[in-house]
């Protein structure tokens, strides 16, 4: 296993009784796709913040690449291997131009200086921000800060990807490009994980881990997970769009064959629906 | 309140020089009382329209009237145009800085004329209204909280004021389900109240049901405006196919692919489901 953690428990709150994380136990496999849901303050960002020790570990187990994540001499290791892109771009810039921005984040990971511009490049290109070199970062809009703060992380290629909300501020194709990138970079062998609150960017995960007020309330295959409406209102979540519409027409006498997750889905059973009766 | 929005242009300065012209030539007008969605992809000039309408930037050229007043024009008061016209930001995780979240909330309203307990009353109201148990997060740093949380504090930050004219950009992004439809429903009343709504956003769902007219804009340009279903009618005619469609638009493409044609009037969830429960149950057939 590439993460394995067991009674993982944490609190912001010294000395208080807030658990933001409470007994978690989780495993994610080398070159797995793995979403997390759950809704505000379940605990996801505080989670994935523990597999390159942005936070500290209190209570329990967690190893990422056979490395402890308690241990500090590791860290950079850890951070280069482990990378991720916040829900918040702004706070990630730390230069004024774009690809010095980019090319910093390589020097802080002692990349050799030669593949700077290659590796900037094709980073920029990959979220379709080439011709943006030369920007300010918070001369651009919202989406655009995005982008280029997935750049920065892709550009140091890390093993492990965290996406934490990073198609938050994304229009609709936006939002697909970047999950493309995703399932792209899966394909290369990386390990993906992704935090959204669009759930149907989460039906072709390889797992999903549900969360909810800090602890993992299922983990699982989407199908599992999504269409099981008594486990999603546990969540406080709502399922996908197909989803709820299989379970509206069943109240309405219409018997689809299998509850789909994706509209091909949807529309497939449809068909079959029609040429059935 | 109404706004006026008249041949309003907005272009950055570059420290290069070139200058990106992030809105042109734009005019529209917005009805007292009205719920208006702006859509468009990233970068189309959605944020600078709003702070453009919020004071924050003077145009270009053109002209802004709220309530048939140039709110550019030399003399126009600062201090109205902030009580009549309150807005939440796309980050506004940037707008939260005291050191409690009741004192931020209560920032806004400093210059409400409220005081003491009505002051308390109305954090208490907002915050509530934005879901969260009062005194269990009034004490507590606003930075302390998830991103989810930080975005309804700052929403709750907006609301508080009441305003006669209510500014979101990008609100619901990042929030979860729940609060999603439950911020929206508040909206709502808020709109049936009396308070004119602008909302950005990229989550075509929550403009499809919720909004009454959509702006579209492009590359800085107003490309479309008028009632939201109408609107969402002729982007799904469009060719390219470039904007956004609803989740029950694309269900309905990829049907009509398959030989099943609903009719072109289904946007909603609701829509759909009304659409298929005819076409299924014998309604639609024979
Ligand atoms: N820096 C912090 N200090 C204190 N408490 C925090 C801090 N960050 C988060 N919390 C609390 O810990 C809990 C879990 O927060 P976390 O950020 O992990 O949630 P999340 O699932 O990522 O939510 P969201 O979907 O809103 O981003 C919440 O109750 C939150 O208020
Ligand atoms: N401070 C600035 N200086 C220079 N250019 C800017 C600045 N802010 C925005 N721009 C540019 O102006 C254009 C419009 O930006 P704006 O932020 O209004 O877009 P938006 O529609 O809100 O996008 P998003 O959906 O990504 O938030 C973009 O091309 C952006 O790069
Ligand atoms: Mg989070
Ligand atoms: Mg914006």
């Amino acid at each position: 296993m590439l993460v394995t953690g067991k009674n993982i428990s944490f609190t912001y709150d010294f000395g208080g009784a807030a658990f933001a994380l409470q007994d978690v136990d989780i495993t994610i496999a080398q070159g797995e796709f793995v979403a997390i849901l759950g809704c505000n303050g379940s605990g996801k960002s505080t989670l994935v913040k523990h597999f390159n020790a942005l936070l500290q570990l209190q209570q329990g187990a967690l190893k990422v690449a056979q490395i402890d994540v308690g241990n500090t001499e590791e860290i950079w290791l850890l951070r280069r291997l482990c990378g991720m892109v916040f829900q918040n771009p702004d706070n990630q810039f730390v230069s004024s131009v774009v690809e010095e921005d980019i090319a910093f984040g390589l020097e802080n990971y002692e990349v050799p200086r030669g593949e700077f511009p290659a590796r900037v490049r094709s980073a920029l290109a990959l979220v379709e921000m080439d011709g943006y070199e030369k920007r300010a970062p918070n001369s651009l809009s919202g989406g655009q800060k995005q982008r280029v703060a997935l750049a920065g992380v892709l550009a140091l290629e890390p093993e492990i990807i965290i996406f934490d909300e990073a198609t938050a501020m994304l229009d609709p194709s936006g939002r697909q490009e970047v999950v493309k990138i995703m399932h792209k970079l899966h394909k290369t062998g990386k390990t993906i994980i992704a935090i959204t609150h669009y759930v149907e960017e989460t039906v072709a995960a390889d797992k999903i881990i549900l969360m909810h007020q800090g602890r993992v309330l299922a983990c699982g295959h989407p199908r599992a997970i999504l269409t099981d409406l008594d486990l999603m209102k546990k969540a406080e979540l709502i399922p996908p769009l197909p989803v709820r519409l299989y379970y509206d027409l069943q109240q309405a006498g219409v018997n689809l064959s299998n509850c789909p997750l994706t509209n091909e889905e949807f529309v497939e059973a449809i068909c079959q629906f029609r040429s059935k009766t | 309140m109404s706004i006026q929005i008249e041949n309003l242009s907005y272009k950055y300065g570059q420290p290069a020089g070139e200058k990106v012209e992030a809105l042109q030539d734009i005019s529209c007008a917005i009805a007292a009382g009205d719920f208006v969605g702006i859509m468009g992809h990233t970068g189309c000039g959605k944020t600078t329209l709003i702070q453009l309408l919020a004071g924050l930037r003077a145009p270009t050229s053109g002209r802004i009237y709220i309530n048939g007043e140039d709110i550019n024009a030399k003399g126009y008061d600062r201090n109205r145009l902030r009580q009549t016209v309150g807005v939440m930001f796309q980050n506004p995780e940037y707008q939260l800085f005291a050191t409690t979240v009741e004192k931020d909330v209560a920032f806004g309203l400093k210059y409400s004329g409220l005081r003491g307990q009505e002051v308390t009353a109305r954090v208490r109201w907002a915050l509530e209204t934005m879901g969260f148990d009062f005194e269990k997060v009034r004490n507590q740093s606003p930075l302390a909280l998830s991103g989810g949380e930080k975005r309804r504090v700052a929403i709750a930050g907006v609301i508080a004021t009441r305003p006669q004219i209510l500014i979101f950009d990008e609100p619901i992004a990042g929030l979860d389900p729940y609060s999603r439809e439950n911020f929206l429903q508040f909206v709502t009343q808020m709109n049936q109240a009396g308070t004119t709504i602008i909302m950005v956003s990229h989550n075509m769902e929550a403009l499809a049901e919720y909004t009454q007219h959509l702006l579209v804009l492009e590359k800085g340009r107003l490309i479309d405006a008028g009632p939201t279903r109408e609107v969402f009618i002729r982007l799904k005619q469009r060719k390219d196919g470039a904007f956004g469609q609803t989740a029950a638009q694309k269900i309905v493409t990829l049907l009509a692919e398959r030989e099943l044609k609903l009719p072109p009037a289904v946007v909603t969830y609701g829509d759909l489901l009304a659409a298929l429960k005819h076409e299924l149950t014998g309604g639609g057939r024979g």
